[in-house]
C-alpha cells in the first residue's frame, strides 16, 4: 500500500510538470524529424534505422534524465521536508523502491516519444516519405523494449542513486560523467586495445555497438531484416548493465538512511 | 505511558558536544523543554523522533526501545521539526492525504475524513486547494502540524512550534497541543518561556547540552519565592550590580533597564522583593543559581 502510494504520488506529481512534457516532445520532435524523410539504407523504414535512431535520441535523452531520477531521489532534502517523511512509518524498500520505480517508469515514458515519433512520420498522412512503409511493430517494440528501456533502468539507477545518497539533484549529472569515461574505457578497448568483446560491454548507451559496429560491419540486407537487439552481445551487454545497476541499487538501499541530513 | 531518557550523549564530528548524558523522565501530559538556541533541544528531538543516532545512552517509550525499534515508534509518533519545507507543487489537501497514507491511514474514506478534520482544525480548510508555494511561513508551519496531528500520536514531539506563529495562530496552536496531551506524551520544545508556562506541568531546562533542572513549573516558582529582588539601574552602574550582586536578567522595562537578582536576603536597600516567574526560574538554572549547574559550582563538602 505504502509503495504504491509513493510511487503514485511521485509519478503524478512529476508527470504534472511541464519539464517531463517537454522532454518527450523534444524526443519526438528529434525522432520524427530524423525519419520525415525516406529511409537512409533503403527507401522503407529498417529495423537498423529504428534502432540507430534509438541509440542516438538516447544520447540526448540521457542529459534529460538526471532531472527526473535527481528530482524522485533528492527533492525530500532539496525541498527540507525530510524530516516529516522520514519520521512516518515507511521502509526504507518502500521510500526508495517507489520513488527509483516512478522514476523509471517516467523515464521509460519520455523514451517512447522516439517510436512513436518514428511512427508518426512514417504513418502520418503528411508524411513527405514518398513511401508506404508496411507497420512492423516488432522493429519498434524490439528497439524499445532492448536498447532503450535497458538503458533507461541502468541511467535511471546510477542518477537515482547518486542523487539518493548525497541528498542533491545535481549529484545525478554527475552520473553522465561516469557513464562517458565507462564509453570511452570501452572505445579504447575496442580500438587500441583490441579487445572488442570487452568494448561491447562495456558500452551503457550501446552507441558503439549499433552505430559503429553494426552500421560498419552488416549488410544492406541485415539492416533492412534483422531485428537489432537479439544478437548476443548486445544481450550480454544488457544482462550485465541490469545486473550492474541492480547492485548500484542495493548498494544505495543498505547506505540510505531515513534519518537527519547535516549542513 | 511514559518516555524514559537515560545517559543520553551526543557528540558532532566537529567536536561540539550537544548533549552530555541526558536524563529525563517524561510522562503523559505536556512536558516542556525549555532552553536557548544551540542548547541541543533539536539534536534531543531528532534523537527522540528516530531521525538521528545518539552516541550512548536509551530511550525507552513504554515497551518500546526508541532507539531500536524505530517502526514501531514511528507507528506512533508525531514529529514537528523546528525547520522543516514542502513540496510546492502541491495542495495541502493533496499532501497531507499522502502523508496519511504513510502514516497508515489506509481506506479512502477514513482519510477524507482525517485529512477534512486536521486542515479544519489548523484554519487551513479554506486554502487548501492553493499550491503550498503560495503559502506563508505561519500557514506552511500549521501544514506541518496538521501533518504531526495525523494518526493520533501517543508520542508528540514538538521543536520550536511557535515560532512563525502569529499570537491567534499560537493560541490555536497550543489550544491542539493541550487537547492531545490528554491522552499522549507532548514533548514541547521551545525557547519561548511563555509557551511552557501557559501549558506544561512539567519541565525541563537545557543549556549546552545538560539538563540543568528538572521540575513542575508551579513548585520551581515557588521555591523562588522570597529569593527574587529587582532594581532599576542605569546603563553605567550595570557593570558594577553585576560584580556586587547574583544579577540573573536585565530587562527593558517602560524605557527603563530593570535587573533582577538572586539572593536569599535583600540584598540592600535598593531592591525590592519581586514576584517570581518561570523566567526567573529559567534564568536562575542557566546562571547556575539553582539546579545542577549550582551544584557543579558548589565546592565539595559544603552543602
Amino acid at each position: 500500500m505504502k509503495f504504491r502510494e509513493i510511487f503514485r504520488f511521485e509519478f503524478v506529481y512529476q508527470a504534472r510538470r511541464v519539464r517531463t512534457w517537454l522532454y518527450f516532445a523534444v524526443l519526438f520532435a528529434v525522432a520524427y524529424g530524423l525519419n520525415r524523410t525516406s529511409g537512409r539504407d533503403g527507401l522503407v523504414i529498417s529495423p537498423f534505422e529504428v534502432a540507430l535512431d534509438t541509440v542516438l535520441t538516447g544520447l540526448l535523452w540521457v542529459w534529460m534524465a538526471p532531472a527526473v531520477a535527481g528530482s524522485a531521489a533528492a527533492r525530500d532534502v532539496q525541498t527540507r521536508m525530510y524530516p516529516l517523511i522520514y519520521a512516518a512509518p515507511i521502509s526504507k524498500a518502500d521510500y526508495l523502491g517507489g520513488r527509483f520505480l516512478a522514476a523509471f517508469v517516467l523515464n521509460a515514458l519520455i523514451l517512447a516519444a522516439v517510436p512513436l515519433g518514428i511512427l508518426a512520420a512514417v504513418f502520418f498522412p503528411f508524411s513527405t516519405r514518398g513511401v508506404v512503409d508496411p507497420l512492423r511493430p516488432a522493429i519498434y517494440l524490439s528497439s524499445y523494449g532492448l536498447l532503450a528501456l535497458p538503458t533507461a533502468f541502468a541511467f535511471t539507477a546510477v542518477q537515482f542513486s547518486m542523487a539518493a545518497l548525497k541528498g542533491r539533484v545535481m549529484v545525478s549529472y554527475l552520473g553522465n560523467l561516469l557513464f562517458v569515461a565507462v564509453s570511452i574505457g570501452g572505445a579504447l578497448c575496442m580500438n587500441v586495445l583490441q579487445m572488442p568483446a570487452l568494448g561491447k560491454l562495456l558500452d551503457p548507451s550501446l552507441r558503439l555497438n549499433v552505430q559503429i559496429v553494426m552500421g560498419d560491419t552488416w549488410t544492406p540486407l541485415q539492416k533492412n531484416t534483422v531485428l537489432v537487439g537479439l544478437e548476443s552481445s548486445i544481450l550480454a551487454n544488457r544482462l550485465v548493465w541490469i545486473g550492474v545497476s541492480a547492485a548500484i541499487l542495493v548498494f544505495t538501499h543498505v547506505r540510505f538512511r531515513l534519518g537527519h541530513r547535516a549542513g | 505511558m511514559t518516555l524514559q531518557i537515560r545517559g543520553i550523549s551526543k557528540t558532532y564530528p566537529n567536536g561540539v558536544q550537544a548533549l552530555k548524558d541526558v536524563a529525563l523522565t517524561i510522562p503523559k501530559g505536556m512536558y516542556g523543554l525549555l532552553g536557548p538556541n544551540g542548547a541541543g533541544k533539536s539534536t534531543l528531538m531528532r534523537i527522540l523522533a528516530t531521525l538521528q543516532e545518539p552516541d550512548g545512552g536509551s530511550v525507552q517509550l513504554g515497551e518500546i526501545d526508541v532507539l531500536k525499534q524505530k517502526d514501531e515508534v514511528r507507528q506512533t509518533l508525531g514529529y514537528l521539526p523546528q525547520e522543516f519545507g514542502v513540496y510546492p507543487k502541491v495542495n495541502a489537501e493533496e499532501l497531507l492525504d499522502y502523508f496519511a497514507v504513510l502514516k497508515g491511514v489506509g481506506s479512502r474514506r477514513a482519510r477524507q475524513g482525517v485529512v477534512e478534520s486536521l486542515l479544519r482544525k489548523t484554519n487551513l480548510w479554506d486554502v487548501r486547494e492553493q499550491k503550498l508555494s503560495g503559502y506563508s511561513g505561519g500557514m506552511r508551519q500549521r501544514f506541518g502540524v496538521a501533518v504531526a496531528l495525523l494518526g493520533n500520536p501517543k508520542l508528540m514531539i514538538v521543536d520550536e512550534p511557535t515560532a512563525g506563529l502569529d499570537p491567534a495562530e499560537r493560541v490555536r496552536f497550543l489550544n491542539l497541543l493541550s487537547e492531545l496531551g490528554e491522552a499522549s506524551v507532548v514533548l514541547l520544545s521551545t525557547h519561548i518561556v511563555e509557551d511552557v508556562s501557559e501549558l506544561c506541568t512539567r519541565m525541563a531546562i537545557i543549556d549546552k547540552g545538560e539538563i540543568l533542572l528538572e521540575a513542575e513549573p508551579l513548585r520551581a516558582i515557588d521555591e523562588l519565592q522570597g529569593r527574587i529582588w529587582s532594581c532599576e539601574v542605569s546603563r553605567e552602574a550595570q557593570d558594577d550590580l553585576e560584580r556586587g550582586h547574583a544579577v540573573i536578567s536585565t530587562k527593558l522595562y517602560a524605557g527603563r533597564t530593570v535587573a533582577h537578582v538572586y539572593c536569599d536576603s535583600t540584598p540592600g536597600p535598593a531592591f525590592e522583593p519581586a514576584k517570581p516567574d518561570l523566567e526567573d526560574v529559567y534564568f536562575s538554572a542557566v546562571t547556575g543559581r539553582i539546579g545542577r549547574r549550582r551544584e557543579h559550582q558548589r565546592p565539595e563538602g559544603r552543602p
